[in-house]
């Protein structure tokens, strides 16, 4: 009996290809697509899920309140975890981490790298708060004590081969630090990402004196509640810190305030904080699309299913008169659609393993598959096919049960009704489709706007040499200027200690505002040369550049336009002489710079400040011809090589820099993008399909009409006409939807354009278009066939 | 007796008016008669035998199958009853084009829970006795129409009804291949089937042993 329905089953989808290919077609991709966001969501929302106690470890937040501005920072000065911990009973413990900034060369025997970025200072709590696995050592004892380092396995491999690492020596930036441990690899779904953890204590030798200093803030300060505190209980600890509360009459108040760990990957990007961001209302959009690809996959399955009804109507009725029962019929249907749909998980399963790595390998970064292997997958996997033919079987099977033992062959015509269950399917897939289309244009459009926005300032052809905080280089660079600007090819030479596209540190600076009175805030410090602002083709809109024959380096100092307007100036004529007080010297505003956006555009211009102090300075940019870079850049490395042999040659362009930004950004547009297309094909598919089926129908009346001596024109408008409705409605249902979805994303850019009426009109006549097009070419054969051929059956 | 309609009306209602489409039908049928149901377009003959087939219902009178009462039964024992006892042949044979003959013939069983190796034997057989055991493994597309009907027949006939009801058999044939049909269901009749056969053509329905003549949905 099975085995007969299966076989039937199996001829009847063979016998019709076309509908079975694009209900295979939409399964599969509607599967793969579904797959691969609920595994992108899932990475996104298990970040730090490892960690056992993560329900009862919070961050601290400092935020700086001046009269320049709110300043949010994800740190905290160095004294407060120790502090929270001997105050408050509700602590039980704190682990305090700093990243380390700049380069550092890391040193094992032959083997020598620049290490950035990677390199974490930590206390020895950091393992019983977290749970990073630790291979070899001693998780409680490995971060105590001066010079002692953990190594992922990775960085372990790295400097060591395959040999044993634990208790080696590995010299960092010249000095021997001692492995006292081993660990395994950071997921990728952690926050945290580092190869090296150093002791704490490391960093606190290196830095006499600060360990009371409480407004330096270099902490990512992490504590661990008692299982019976909250948050909240803690949070009324944080104002009593009497350090602060003597600031609080001052410029300068210093508020603190705690966020659990939970959500953290969710929450505003904070100044110093560690980890990427994501932001909510994309992992919403995906999913949104993902349940969008599927109900158009399923509802494709049920139009080109129930489609069939006029066609197989005949059989089902032959098939009750020879003795079938109603459920015979449901589960001959039913059969059916699970066959499909076992055949469409079968193969969708192998085209993700097939594509796996290749998602991975955009993503940049290993997904954690692990729950993959959960019991719980491994049973529900062989649940897909089922559940999707519940889900797109079941409603067409009742259908083809009802049909009664005579078969009364309706005209294609009566079932026109917008609203006909069909119909709103129909309806339904134009509207998801126009939506997709609508907003994919839109995040494309604003991508773009973004990326060729007018910086405000020249980054072509601009190479960065990052050579590291270097005083003895910074202090003779107008000579080295003059060495490295004599490389053919390089057309400027500049020094400063950040470039555009990095954050520069925010300084406190006290400058006389508008009114006369001492005004103080933070204020992003980027210290440069004297030829900085004509290099990167800053605009100075009122005083003047640095000059070489000014009295004293640091007494001139140049603020943006933003900054101006911080202390109230208008006009920025007005503050030029006015004097400040800075971290690195004292002296008069000199000059003022039009807004640039050193940033990204993600956020607004911040405030910033442009001072000379060699030595600070950290990088060299260079300006290339854009002939000959390959020879230019080698040039560039020899001559380098042979005045600082020990500093690597670490280079990159700011343009590139400055994508990094976007990176992210990008990558969802990617995504957005690939989905987007893939959903449009499934939906336009579908709609092929179903034209078909549609004008088989039809073919009865329009042939009869044609015997009648309607012309062929007439006979492809009134097919196009009953066509269309359903894309108008469909399309006039998507544009709130998508005006709505697409508004909220904008409002996550700083810059961004103004929605237009374009940008739902152009989707629409893409879209009718292809449905013209789709249908089109069904009614012509449909039209120019001959009528007599549909008429004699019957 | 085999079967017994009496004062059987059936109608719908079209316009607010009553449109008869049988009234008042009494007719018996004894096991072994061979019936033709003649009359013009529009009759009634098809509805009939709808009726008759339990296919369709009526909206008033009494309906005796065997010791049945088929006016008073639940669908679903109507069912079971048409299933066990009538076998239908169509005018245009209404084979499945996805099955090959073998399991055209195969498929009423599958609705009565007969076992596999009951299935192949009784097909085996079926095959044999119309001599179509060459063309088992063809579509009904491979086959002329008097190979189709004769598909058709020999499903009708292979869960050994007591009944037959044809409606057309020879309409779509050519007057060879209709001869051909008609002598089988002659022979059929010979061996104990009843036949009920609405036909169009004086000829065939000499084959009868009796003929009921409609119109307008009334017995003449």
């Amino acid at each position: 009996m099975w085995l007969n329905e299966i076989k039937l089953a199996q001829r009847k989808l063979w016998h019709k290809k076309g509908s079975t290919l694009t209900k295979l077609f939409s399964l599969v991709l509607g599967t793969v697509c579904l797959f691969y966001i609920a595994i992108y969501i899932h990475q996104e929302t298990s970040f730090d899920a490892f960690h056992k106690k993560m329900a009862k470890i919070a961050k601290v937040n400092t935020t700086i309140k001046s009269p320049t501005g709110d300043l949010g920072l994800g740190l905290t000065a160095i004294p407060l975890g120790p502090y929270l911990k001997s105050q408050s009973p509700q602590i039980q413990d704190f682990v305090r981490i700093n990243k380390a900034s700049g380069n550092h060369v890391v040193k094992h025997g032959d083997k020598v790298f620049t290490e950035s970025e990677n390199i974490y200072y930590a206390d020895p709590s950091f393992f019983g708060l977290f749970d990073f696995d630790v291979l070899m050592g001693n998780k409680e004892s490995a971060l105590v004590g001066p010079n002692n380092l953990v190594l992922t396995k990775d960085a372990a491999t790295k400097y060591f081969g395959n040999s044993d690492a634990l208790n080696k020596v590995l010299l960092f930036d010249g000095e021997p630090y001692s492995v006292t441990g081993i660990m395994e690899n950071i997921p990728s779904n952690s926050h945290l990402q580092f190869d090296f953890l150093v002791s704490m204590e490391t960093f606190l030798n290196q830095r006499p004196g600060v360990e009371q200093n409480w407004e330096w803030l270099p902490m990512n300060t992490y504590v661990l509640l008692n299982e019976a505190s909250e948050v909240s209980y803690v949070e009324k600890e944080l104002g009593k810190i009497p350090q602060y509360q003597e600031q609080l009459d001052t410029d300068n108040q210093y508020l603190l305030s705690m966020e659990p760990m939970e959500g953290l990957h969710f929450s505003e990007v904070k100044l110093g904080e560690l980890g990427p961001k994501a932001k909510r209302s994309n992992l919403y959009i995906l999913f949104g699309i993902g349940l969008m690809i599927l109900l158009l996959a399923i509802s494709n399955f049920i139009n080109l299913t129930t489609a069939q009804v006029s066609v197989k109507g005949k059989e089902v009725s032959i098939q009750k008169t020879l003795g079938a029962a109603k459920k015979d019929v449901f589960r001959q249907f039913f059969i059916e659609s699970t066959l499909l749909t076992t055949v469409a998980t079968l193969m969708a399963l192998a085209l993700i393993l097939l594509s796996f790595p290749y998602f991975e390998d955009f993503l940049g970064y290993s997904l954690d598959t692990s729950f993959l292997l959960h019991p719980f997958t491994l049973i529900a996997l062989p649940l897909i096919p089922i559940l999707l033919s519940l889900m797109g079987g079941i409603y067409p099977a009742i259908m083809f049960a009802r049909i009664p033992s005579i078969y009364v062959p309706k005209l294609g015509g009566r079932q026109n009704s917008p609203f006909s269950i069909r119909n709103s399917l129909l309806v339904f897939q134009f509207s998801i489709t126009s939506i997709l289309i609508i907003c994919s244009l839109i995040i494309y459009y604003q991508l773009d706007y973004v990326k060729n926005q007018d910086l405000g300032m020249d980054t072509k052809q601009k190479l960065v040499l990052d050579y590291g905080s270097n005083a003895e280089i910074g202090n003779s660079f107008e000579a080295l200027k003059e060495i490295l600007g004599q490389v053919p090819g390089v057309e400027s030479v500049t020094f400063s200690s950040h470039v555009p596209g990095q954050i520069p540190n925010g300084v406190y600076t006290q400058i006389i505002d508008v009114n006369g009175k001492r005004s103080s805030g933070e204020i992003n410090l980027n210290l440069v040369d004297y030829d900085f602002i004509k290099d990167y083709g800053l605009q100075i809109i009122a005083g003047r550049d640095f000059r070489r024959e000014d009295a004293a380096q640091g007494s001139g100092l140049i603020l943006n336009e933003a900054a101006v307007q911080a202390f109230g100036y208008t006009n920025p004529e007005d503050i030029l002489g006015a004097s400040f007080e800075q971290w690195g010297g004292d002296g008069r505003v000199v000059g003022v710079v039009k807004d640039f956006n050193y940033l990204s555009l993600h956020e607004d211009i911040g405030l910033l400040s442009l001072k000379i102090w060699p030595e600070q300075f950290m990088k060299v940019t260079f300006e290339l011809s854009e002939t000959n870079l390959k020879k230019t850049l080698d040039g560039l490395e020899t001559q380098w090589a042979s005045l600082y042999p020990d500093i690597p040659f670490n280079h990159y362009f700011v343009d590139d820099n400055f994508r990094v930004q976007y990176g992210k950004d990008e990558q969802f547009s990617t995504i957005i993008n690939v989905f987007t297309v893939i959903s449009i094909c499934i939906g336009i598919l579908g709609l092929i399909a179903y034209a078909n089926f549609w004008c088989e129908r039809r073919r009865k009346e329009m042939s009869i009409r044609k015997v009648l001596g309607a012309n062929i024109s007439r006979l492809v408008w009134n097919l196009y006409k009953g066509f269309s409705l359903p894309v108008l409605i469909g399309f006039f249902l998507a544009i709130p939807l998508s005006y709505y979805f697409a508004n909220r994303w904008l409002q996550g850019f700083a810059y961004r354009f103004e929605l237009n009426w374009y940008f739902f009109i152009v989707p629409f006549a893409i879209l009718l278009l292809f449905v013209w097009m789709a249908v089109g070419m069904q009614t012509i054969r449909l039209a120019i066939s001959n009528p007599v051929n549909a008429l004699k059956e019957e | 007796m085999l079967l017994q309609l009496n004062n059987i009306f059936k109608w719908v209602n079209s316009g607010g008016q009553r449109v008869f489409l049988l009234k008042d039908i009494n007719l018996e049928v004894n096991e072994g008669e061979f019936i033709s149901v003649m009359g013009p377009s529009g009759s009634g003959k098809s509805t009939l035998l709808n009726v008759i087939g339990m296919l369709d219902g009526f909206d008033e009178g009494e309906y005796h199958f065997l010791d049945e009462s088929v006016h008073n039964l639940k669908e679903k024992h109507r069912a079971n009853l048409y299933k066990e006892y009538i076998g239908f042949v169509f005018q245009s044979y209404h084979l499945l084009d996805e099955l090959t003959v073998q399991e055209n013939l195969e498929m009423p069983l599958l609705y009565k829970k007969f076992r596999g190796s009951e299935r192949k034997a009784m097909v085996a057989d079926m095959l044999d006795r119309f001599n179509i055991v060459g063309k088992k493994d063809l579509f009904p597309s491979q086959l002329s129409g008097g190979q189709q009907q004769l598909v058709g027949i020999a499903r009708a006939l292979i869960s050994n009804p007591k009944l037959i009801l044809a409606d057309e058999p020879t309409g779509n044939l050519n007057s060879k291949q209709g001869e051909e049909i008609m002598d089988l269901f002659k022979q059929l009749n010979e061996e104990g089937v009843t036949i009920i056969q609405v036909t169009h053509s004086e000829k065939n329905a000499e084959y009868g042993t009796r003929i009921i003549n409609l119109l307008d949905g009334r017995m003449v």
